[in-house]
């Protein structure tokens, strides 16, 4: 764990809610894991104070610019919003990588990866890491479903839509996929799958909802959680989520330091 | 050779005048995983309180103009989970050791205080008498009546290094200084956070989750107050001053040190990664050698106000 600069590759919009930050930064000599992240800051133009944590979306080697690790991010506030107007060949201060990440799936479970929104940041490297592994020789086992309030929010790297995968999209108002919303994608398409192990990133709304189907249904789900952040390492006490623990009542649990150990808990592990 | 950065802090002497501030550097553990502290001046730890303490609801930060707000409050294990987990890591680093502790009563503090005070691995107590966010208990920093008597009580259970940490959120910062000097501190850091509050008018809320909506600032916003307020204290003791409030590089080491502290602690700049205090070390010698400094101690409250002027 070290802060380093690095520049920046690319930065451009792929949809209206969702931009592709390219950096000259090897996640996967630092230990790359889906769900992993970092955390960036920039001098200009507009300087800040703390940096803001960031999914490595996906790492690689490409041709010309060697090692490559790709950002996906939506302008939502101050920092992310300047993040915009950074530019190739700008220099971004990078700390990583931090927090645990998803582990693999159980053998013989399929892995359905769940993203809500901007939550789709962490499945390019997953998808990755999966075909390199143990689905090589049977992508389509692997399911990758975006779900968004509406079409601008449904990307994945396009790679991953020709890699054999499945991919099934929804959208609140129906201008792309299914109407209706993620746990309904599932509750669909759920006797397709053998033993599905959940991995979800997504809007706390999403997490929660996916918590209670999970433990209802008694399948492990994995949850990316996204609290506000100082530090990134594990020194500021920030970025707590609540524990869960039988005969321990909501709001009596311990706090956990979701940068150290999360920002992934199974979903029996926290209060979402 | 002895180091060109070396500095003499009361009873302490340290390699350079550079400390990490409590509650930015957990106990220094997760820095020296990656990095040899060896260089650096010294660590505090984040306060310890007497029992654990679960802390705010989140969310517990909030980054404001140039500097950010926080409610942590006070998450930490409590003094058993800190000798049980944390002690021995702290007493291996390479550099100096000081237990920050914060109690609710006069007591705590005395009984906290004795915890570590015959500790050969630890360098020096420092007393949080300052925070805002610990709710309940009466915040004695701000109360000179209260604060000299608990500064002597500790002093009485410890013959190491005494420092007491004093809170911006008073009428009169001489009086509380004059109060801990009094009470036996061997040397006095300044500021804690100042007491904010950030608001999301759409929703009618503050930002911050702890129960009274508010919290601590922290950052460069604060470092003229923080200036002025070890400018302040400077005239009314003689105790050295460990200087905090917005440090973020070598230039800001120096003006400490000209307006009157002999030592820094750096706090918020330490969440752009955990070698950003190494880092004003290096700096420090640089700017130590390229303008030729000297001493770093013939600097400390060299500060001249021109008098006589309109
Ligand atoms: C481990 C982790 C991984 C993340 N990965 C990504 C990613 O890959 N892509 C991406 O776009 N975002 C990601 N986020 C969220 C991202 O960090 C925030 O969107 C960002 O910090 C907002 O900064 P800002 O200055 O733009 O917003 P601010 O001006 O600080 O706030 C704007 C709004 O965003 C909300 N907000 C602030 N911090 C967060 C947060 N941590 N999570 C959610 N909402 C927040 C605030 O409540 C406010 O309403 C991740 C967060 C975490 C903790
Ligand atoms: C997240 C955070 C947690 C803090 N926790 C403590 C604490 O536990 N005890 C304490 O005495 N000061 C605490 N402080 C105050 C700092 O030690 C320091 O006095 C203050 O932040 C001003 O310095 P800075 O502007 O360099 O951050 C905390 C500050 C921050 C930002
Ligand atoms: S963000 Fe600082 S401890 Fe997690």
């Amino acid at each position: 764990m070290e802060t380093v600069r690095a520049k920046v590759l690319y930065n451009q919009a792929e949809t209206s809610s969702v931009y592709r930050l390219g950096l000259a930064y090897d996640a996967e000599a630092r230990g790359a894991r889906p769900a992993r992240f970092l955390t960036l800051r920039f001098d200009g133009p507009t300087p800040h104070i703390v940096p803001r944590p960031f999914s490595v979306s996906d790492a690689f080697v490409h041709d010309d610019y060697g090692p490559v690790t790709e950002v996906l991010y939506k302008p939502l506030g101050r920092v992310t919003s300047a993040l915009t107007r950074v530019r190739a060949s700008d220099n971004l201060h990078v700390l990583g990588l931090l927090g645990n990440g998803f582990p693999e799936p159980a053998a013989g479970h399929t892995p359905i990866l769940c993203a809500g929104g901007i939550g789709n940041a962490p499945f390019a490297l997953q998808v990755r890491h999966l075909l390199a592994g143990p689905f090589a020789s049977a992508p389509s086992r692997v399911v990758l479903l975006l779900a968004g309030r509406s079409s601008s929010d449904i990307y994945i790297q396009p790679w991953v839509r020709e890699a054999g995968i499945t991919i099934l999209e929804t959208t609140d108002d129906g201008s792309r996929g299914a109407r209706g919303r993620i746990t309904d994608l599932i509750q669909t398409h759920w006797s397709n799958w053998t033993r599905p192990e959940l991995y979800a990133c997504g809007p706390a709304p999403m997490l929660h909802a996916l918590q209670s189907f999970a433990i209802a249904r008694g399948v492990r789900c994995h949850l990316s959680t996204e609290e506000r952040m100082a530090c990134g390492y594990g020194v500021c006490n920030a970025c707590v989520v609540e524990s869960r623990r039988e005969g321990v009542p909501e709001g009596h649990g311990d706090y956990l330091k979701s940068c150290v150990e999360g920002p992934v808990f199974e979903c029996r592990e926290i209060y979402a | 050779m002895t180091d060109p950065l070396a500095i003499s802090l009361g009873p302490l002497r340290l390699r350079n005048p550079i400390l990490v501030a409590s509650g930015t550097f957990g106990s220094g553990e997760e820095a020296q995983r990656s990095l040899d502290l060896h260089e650096l001046g010294g660590v505090v730890t984040k306060s310890v309180t007497r029992e654990r303490r679960r802390g705010n609801p989140p969310p517990r930060i909030h980054e404001t103009a140039s500097g950010m707000l926080n409610s942590i409050g006070i998450m930490n294990p409590g003094l058993d989970g800190f000798l049980e987990h944390h002690l021995e890591a702290f007493r291996a680093l390479p550099c100096a050791r000081i237990v920050n502790v914060a109690g609710e009563s006069s007591a705590d503090f005395a009984n906290l205080t004795e915890s570590f005070g015959a500790d050969p691995g630890i360098d020096g107590i420092e007393l949080n008498v300052s925070c805002p966010n610990v709710s309940g208990g009466l915040d004695f920093g701000v109360d000179p009546k209260l604060l000299e008597p608990l500064v002597a009580e500790a002093r009485r259970r410890t013959s190491k290094p005494l420092l007491v940490k004093l809170t911006p959120n008073v009428t009169d910062l001489a009086a509380t200084a004059r109060a801990a000097e009094a009470g036996g501190a061997d040397i006095l850091c300044l500021v804690n956070t100042y007491q904010g509050m950030a608001v999301d008018w759409r929703r009618r809320r503050p930002e911050l989750g702890s129960p009274t909506g508010m919290g601590g600032l922290s950052g460069p916003a604060i470092k003229p107050l923080a200036l002025a307020a070890v400018h302040k204290v400077r005239r009314a003791v003689r105790l050295p001053i460990v200087g905090i409030g917005g440090i973020t590089d070598a230039e800001d080491v120096m003006e400490f040190l000209v307006a009157g502290a002999s030592a820094v602690q750096v706090g918020t700049a330490n969440f752009r990664g955990p070698e950003t205090p190494l880092q004003i070390v290096r700096q420090l010698a640089e700017l130590h050698t390229r303008e030729k400094l000297g001493a770093l101690s013939d600097w400390v409250g060299t500060l001249q106000v021109p008098r006589g002027r309109g």
